[in-house]
């Protein structure tokens, strides 16, 4: 294999970050990943859980439904011990649901998901409590993910490679630059609270929400909506298989049962700011009608909590219709074609279940740019369990 | 539920053991995560804590709230009627800084091939193609909460170990495997080493029933011998 001497610089220490992490290093390159608090204290901790097979995006985005569906099919390869794969259910509740079925099936098939109508009484077999009312279920292949041991297997794998540094604790301040090249970043080490200078090659920027900011950092504008969203959980599971209405995308249109709790989400509305840290009383009013419609007896479940993340949408509108309409496809960006930094990516957008493809299409763009030719190998690896994160002690950290 | 604004005063043990106070206007419905956040979001970014899903489920975020071990993303402000928190580290792990401990020493002795396991939901029912059990994640998210409220001083792999090293025996079908498994329990830091005070099973947040576990073990030793 080609070996290369190039250290590339992550910033980030989502999903996103840590998944490129992993990629990279099984390429040979040696990483360094820069994370402000613990991995996945940014969205990717706080997401709904579910594992998209696509079928949400079918009506609106065919090459994001298909891309969910090979994803959510190799994780389940790759990571079995972070996701709860016992499928899911699309169920019409009223006849404007109803006017979508076919339409929906259709689209689910064109996108190689392989959607398939069921009798109701099956459906009512398969999850009792499902609203009696219920005029038509689809089954698909969603499931549930654990989002910090999908997120920690993946660095795990990255760790076994010897290759990868992980800084959690550290903050990037400042990108510094000699002309149009990035020479190294400023961080604060939150532990021992001194400043110290990162070097590297390549840098990635994958700040999720945040990446608006920290590509400020290099003087680039980068267009980021950080478009927040609710979700709450009650203390009972009452399905196996994460259940959706059968419409076109919305708010509060699916439930995901994980562990022993169920989780109804989400909402969306619009900020500038990715660190929220409330969540609207109308929100959890909202969600929990959603989820009675859906499952009756969610109305007896006590309480366990709501929460709020922000989606990073890639793009910029100044009303939440307009955020809404935002693709939510990801994108990586070479910022030496577009703003003159001759060695630095972004990679915005996306979904916690398309993370090793973003890992890969970012880690492909950088072997292009710096002229080597090695292909990426994270679809035919399984991932280490995840405990083996903690295997060399100090929660993963390297230093 | 109650959402009003009150004021808290919240006290963290930090470095050197020292403890910092932050007084912060709060709504009354968030967290204990929240209101880290919150402190180091507007106050003092250099605050350092475990936390990722806020729901109670990566098990991150456990400390010792008020003395006892407690998830501070499942710990409502409202409950603090007196307005005072006071928030510790973990006992009984390295401590890195603040609020955050190592607790690789307890996640390196945990067991299980799987963490999957059969849903309680509608066992019985006729199931899609492809699934033969409906499963779901363990109960035990490894937040070591057991482990740092755990009285015992001697050398003892801890509550949670013990515990999955229980599940995993309750669903393996190999007995060399199931062999294995009881010799490791059954070592001196083992169910030997646990002195039955059960603080492990009243501050577990998901109801894992560490003593349980243990005195499960215990039967099979005095079986085997
Ligand atoms: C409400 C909601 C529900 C969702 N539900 C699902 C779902 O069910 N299924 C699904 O697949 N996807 C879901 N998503 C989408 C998914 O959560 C995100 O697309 C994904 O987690 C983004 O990951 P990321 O790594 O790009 O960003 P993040 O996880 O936000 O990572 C960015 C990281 O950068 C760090 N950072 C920021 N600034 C700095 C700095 N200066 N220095 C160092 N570090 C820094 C942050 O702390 C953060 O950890 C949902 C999103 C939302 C908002
Ligand atoms: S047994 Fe309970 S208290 Fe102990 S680590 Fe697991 S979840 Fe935490
Ligand atoms: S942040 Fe996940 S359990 Fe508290």
């Amino acid at each position: 294999m080609t070996h290369n001497n190039d250290h590339v610089v992550i910033i980030g220490g989502g999903g996103t970050a840590i998944a490129t992490m992993y990629d990279l290093c099984l390429r040979g390159f040696k990483v360094t990943l820069i994370e402000k608090g613990e991995l996945t204290s940014g969205t990717t901790g706080r997401h709904h859980g579910q594992l998209h097979c696509g079928a949400r995006y079918a009506m609106g985005d065919k090459n994001i439904a298909k891309e969910c569906m090979t994803e959510s099919a190799l994780l389940r390869k790759i990571a079995p011990n972070a996701i709860e794969y016992n499928m899911g259910m699309f169920v019409a509740l009223n006849d404007d649901d109803m006017q979508y079925k076919d339409n929906f099936i259709q689209c689910c098939l064109d996108a190689d998901i392989p959607a398939r109508e069921i009798p109701i009484s099956l459906a009512f077999e398969y999850e009792k409590e499902l609203n009696r009312n219920i005029k038509a279920a689809v089954m698909v292949p969603d499931g549930t993910i654990d989002p910090w041991r999908l997120a920690i297997s993946f660095a795990a794998g990255a760790l076994k490679t010897g290759n990868a540094e992980i800084k959690t604790y550290h903050e990037v301040i400042a990108i510094n630059k000699n002309a149009s090249n990035i020479e190294s970043v400023t961080v604060i080490n939150h532990i021992s609270h001194k400043k110290e200078t990162i070097l590297g090659d390549i840098f990635i920027n994958a700040g999720g929400p945040w990446a608006g900011k920290i590509a400020e950092l290099a003087g680039i504008d980068l267009p980021v909506s950080p478009s927040p969203g609710t979700m709450l959980a009650a203390k009972k599971r009452i399905s196996n298989m994460v259940v959706s209405r059968l419409h076109e995308a919305g708010d509060g249109d699916i439930v995901v049962p994980q562990r022993q709790l169920t989780i109804i989400g989400s909402t969306q509305w619009l900020s500038d700011n990715p660190d929220i840290n409330r969540v609207p009383q109308e929100d959890i009013d909202f969600l929990n009608k959603s989820a009675i419609d859906i499952f009756p007896c969610f109305k007896n479940l006590e309480y366990h909590t709501a929460w709020a993340a922000a989606r990073p949408l890639y793009g910029k509108h100044s009303t939440s219709e307009g955020v809404r309409n935002l693709s939510r496809d990801y994108i990586a960006v070479d910022h030496e074609k577009h703003d003159g930094v001759d060695n630095m990516i972004s990679i915005v957008g996306g979904k916690a279940t398309t993370l090793r493809a973003m890992g890969e299409v970012v880690s492909d763009m950088l072997c292009k740019k710096v002229g080597l030719d090695i292909k990426g190998r994270t679809s035919e690896i399984i991932l280490p369990n995840y405990r083996e994160y903690y295997r060399g002690g100090r929660n993963g950290q390297t230093d | 539920m109650d959402r009003q604004t009150r004021n808290y005063s919240i006290s963290i043990k930090r470095e050197d053991d020292k403890y910092m106070d932050f007084s912060l206007d709060l709504d009354s419905s968030l967290t204990v995560i929240d209101a880290l956040d919150e402190i180091r979001i507007k106050m003092d970014p250099t605050l350092t804590y475990r936390h990722s899903c806020h729901h109670g489920s990566c098990g991150t975020c456990a400390c010792i709230i008020n003395s006892k071990e407690r998830l501070a993303c499942m710990t409502f402000l409202n409950e603090f009627e007196d307005n005072k928190i006071t928030i510790e580290p973990l006992n009984s792990f390295k401590k890195i800084s603040d609020l955050v401990v190592d607790i690789s020493s307890m996640v390196n002795n945990m067991k299980g091939s799987t963490y999957l396991r059969e849903t309680e939901v509608n066992k019985d029912s006729l199931k899609p193609n492809g699934i033969f059990t409906w499963e779901r994640f363990e109960n035990c998210i490894e937040c070591g909460s057991c482990v740092s409220a755990c009285p015992v001083k001697t050398d003892f792999i801890g509550p949670a170990p013990l515990a999955s090293i229980n599940r995993e025996i309750s669903k393996q079908t190999d007995e060399k495997a199931i062999e294995k498994l009881k010799d490791r329990a059954f070592e001196s830091d083992g169910v030997d080493a646990c002195d039955k005070h059960y603080l492990c099973s009243k501050v577990c947040p998901t109801k894992v029933s560490p003593g349980k576990h243990i005195n499960d073990l215990r039967k099979m030793k005095s079986e085997n011998q």
